[in-house]
């Protein structure tokens, strides 16, 4: 029996990209909804709830979902493995907390565990494909915000473009810059693709520019 | 001094850029104010880097110069942007009859316009070509006797001076289209890396190997390296 998803996130973008991951498992997964920014208002067996880079909490969304009729179970799918953060999460009654480092396959297995009613939360271990840890970079000292940042640049985005984006000011972007250029050793942003790419911030087409989209 | 917007917007765009350590705008806009402190008829100084795509970033002497230099007719190429092209340190235009002649015209073209001198000073790093900066002045003798003065506070290589090549401030025509030069350098970067990853080379030789390519596909590199990384992302 297929699994019915919703992927939930209030950036569009992001939403197509994951789509696009799992639309390679339509024997085991239907993506019921693409939701940017809309409440889901179709039943489904999980939503899969992304997030990039969430310094803060997440709960409120996370618990609109939760209380959602129609939603019978959550996951949360991020970078961000903060302890506290985690448990948080779990607390309010998510399900599944995934790592974006999972290759789509194993993201497939962890919505057949949660689906079953399992607690699924990826492993430390895991995420030893990723440098660092929980975030990209994360063991070179850079913060989640700061990653986000560079992950962006290497797929490359202007700083305009990573603003419009994470809805933060070019001041901020280039502060943000500055300061992962400088805890990565890198001082040009050819160099910073470089680096990025060779940290596992892979391309994800999901964060082109929609021009650079197929239709 | 001041940067030209353009100057501006790419370092809006993709920047920051460091340059000796510092902000490259600051550090610009700075060591041209100390060129005027030396020649106080410096109405312009331009920077062009490899590190950074052969970008080049401009601050001028105020608002009313960039109006007028606004008005100048350009002209490609100039000595310090084609030595950081080249990575060799080319000889002066002085030498060069022709090239002489040449550049005599464009004087005489643009002196009405306010450039009557320019001084190109290349930035040597272990004997290779990193950058070069381009100074321009509005009078014939701005520069005349302080070419190793400037060069010691630019940190410039005064040897490879070169005066008088850049008349029509060519140098300012590539500082404006710097935002889509940093664009394609971005881009080159990435698809000369997913080019690596997937065939097991290192990031230069994919970056030779695309430039190859699109040279015998006949095609603008530009375009290659779009379909490149929408490939093999």
């Amino acid at each position: 029996m297929k699994i019915r998803v919703a992927l939930v996130n209030d950036d569009e973008v992001v939403v197509r990209g994951l789509d696009a991951m799992l639309r390679n498992y339509h024997d085991a997964i239907e993506v019921t909804q693409l939701d940017a920014g809309v409440p889901v208002t179709v039943p489904v067996d999980v939503a899969l709830y992304d997030t990039f880079a969430v310094a803060q909490g997440h709960g409120d969304s996370v618990r609109r979902l939760i209380v959602n009729p129609l939603v019978k179970q959550v996951a949360v799918y991020t970078w961000n493995f903060q302890p506290w953060l985690t448990r948080e999460s779990l607390a309010l009654g998510v399900r599944g907390y995934l790592s974006k480092s999972l290759p789509a396959d194993k993201i497939v297995a962890a919505l057949r565990e949660v689906h079953a009613g399992q607690i699924v939360v990826s492993p430390s271990v895991g995420r030893s494909a990723l440098v660092g840890g929980d975030w990209p970079g994360r063991e070179e000292g850079l913060t989640a915000r700061e990653a986000e940042v560079i992950s962006l640049i290497s797929m490359g985005l202007s700083n305009q473009e990573i603003a419009e984006r994470t809805v933060l000011s070019l001041n901020s972007i280039k502060s943000y810059i500055r300061s992962a250029y400088r805890k990565i050793e890198v001082d040009s942003r050819s160099k910073a693709v470089l680096w990025g790419l060779a940290h596992g911030m892979s391309v994800d087409k999901a964060r082109m520019p929609s021009s650079a989209w197929p239709d | 001094m001041e940067p030209i917007p353009e100057s501006t917007q790419a370092d809006q765009l993709y920047g920051p850029f460091v340059f000796e350590n510092a902000d490259l705008l600051e550090r610009l806009t700075t060591l041209g104010d100390r060129v005027r402190g030396i020649s106080p008829d410096c109405v312009g100084l331009s920077l062009s880097l490899r590190e950074h795509g052969e970008a080049t970033f401009t601050v001028v002497a105020s608002g009313a110069d960039v109006a007028l230099f606004d008005a100048f007719q350009y002209v490609e190429g100039g000595p310090c942007v084609d030595s950081v092209s080249t990575g060799t340190v080319i000889a002066h235009h002085g030498d060069d009859p022709l090239s002489e002649e040449s550049w005599t015209s464009f004087a005489a073209a643009i002196s009405a316009a306010g450039i009557a001198s320019t001084l190109s000073l290349p930035l040597v790093n272990h004997g290779e070509v990193t950058g070069g900066f381009n100074l321009y002045g509005a009078t014939s003798t701005t520069f005349d006797d302080r070419h190793d003065t400037i060069a010691e506070v630019l940190g410039a290589w005064a040897e490879g001076a070169v005066t008088n090549a850049d008349l029509s401030f060519t140098s300012r025509d590539a500082a404006r289209r710097a935002p889509q030069v940093l664009r394609e350098a971005t881009r080159m970067s990435l698809a000369a890396a997913l080019v690596a990853q997937d065939q097991e080379l290192t990031v230069a030789q994919a970056e030779e190997k695309l430039r190859m390519a699109a040279v015998h596909a006949g095609v603008a590199l530009p375009s290659l390296v779009d379909g490149v990384i929408d490939v093999l992302s």
